[in-house]
């Protein structure tokens, strides 16, 4: 299960269609990506992303205990995420680019944003 | 090979019985599983305390994790030995566990404020230290069904992250 499910991701999941296709069909950047950030044994892997404004980041969470990925200033947060939940959030010029696990706080991911 | 541990010890248990019976190390895979069982259930008794007694956002958000990690992981054994069709077993050392944790929850409750606070993070800091001794020296090389195995090593590593957790909350709180 995926959470946020905002309407564009919405569309694409209940059409089979990936992400990154859905993003350039509804008007988005047309070399949006999805990246997946795999939560496995307490890390995020890979821990530091290189991401493009527009570009969706989408964690998966494979351990037994809930994580969550949430902005190091707070300024997002997927909430809480549990064996096999996702989350995801867009990525803007605003989005910052240091997070951590609300639970786990040892636990540190960073993006590298570039302009695209 | 079968070992004693230090962890043993840490825990309370005596070396002095000569009986086999009472060596953590040659537990089968059911007792195994409910000493586990009962240790996480210790630890969750031990947050929702934390939680009814302090006010530190720090210890508070520690103990709420250690509720949903323990909660966590305790469900996935359940619906393991489920699978399974096994039922946990009754042993010394799950008994050893609950006699000491009255121990430990009877002088916790008559602290308060921040000697509370670092009693409750002292206390996480060694019960993970020993619990994790115990899986990853006596328990994880002695179980034999894989997937209880496997559950323990996932286990051990978000334990092994409590520690150092707790060793944190000890070191900010002195």
């Amino acid at each position: 299960m995926s959470k946020p499910l905002n309407r564009r991701c919405f569309l694409a999941y209940a059409t089979g269609l990936p992400v990154a296709w859905a993003t350039m069909s509804q008007g988005g950047l047309p070399d949006a990506r999805t990246h997946v950030v795999e939560i496995v044994d307490l890390a995020f892997n890979p821990p530091i992303l290189n991401v493009s404004i527009g570009d969706t980041v989408k964690w998966v969470n494979h351990d037994l205990s809930p994580h969550t990925a949430t902005a190091s200033d707070d300024s997002w947060d997927t909430q809480e995420l549990v064996k096999g939940q996702s989350g995801e959030i867009e990525i803007t010029a605003a989005t910052f680019p240091r997070y951590f696990c609300a639970y786990h706080p040892s636990m540190e991911g960073e993006f590298v944003i570039s302009s695209g | 090979m079968k070992t004693l541990t230090l962890s043993a010890i840490l825990l309370g248990l005596t070396l002095a019985s000569p009986s086999q019976a009472e060596n953590p190390a040659d537990l089968n895979d059911l007792q195994i599983a409910h000493v586990a069982y009962i240790a996480d259930n210790i630890d969750i008794r031990y947050a929702h305390l934390a939680l009814a007694m302090t006010s530190n956002k720090e210890v508070r958000g520690f103990a709420e994790t250690m509720i949903r990690d323990h909660e966590a992981v305790n469900q996935a054994a359940l619906d393991l030995l489920a699978k399974l069709g096994a039922s946990p077993e009754d042993n010394f050392l799950s008994q050893s566990l609950n006699e000491g944790a009255e121990v430990i929850i009877d002088k916790l409750s008559g602290l308060r404020g921040v000697e509370f606070d670092l009693a409750y993070a002292e206390n996480e800091l060694a019960y993970h230290k020993a619990v994790n001794g115990l899986i990853g020296d006596a328990f994880i090389p002695n179980i034999e069904n894989a997937e209880v195995k496997a559950l323990f090593e996932q286990g051990h590593k978000i334990f092994l992250r409590h520690e150092q957790h707790a060793a944190n909350m000890v070191k900010a709180l002195k």
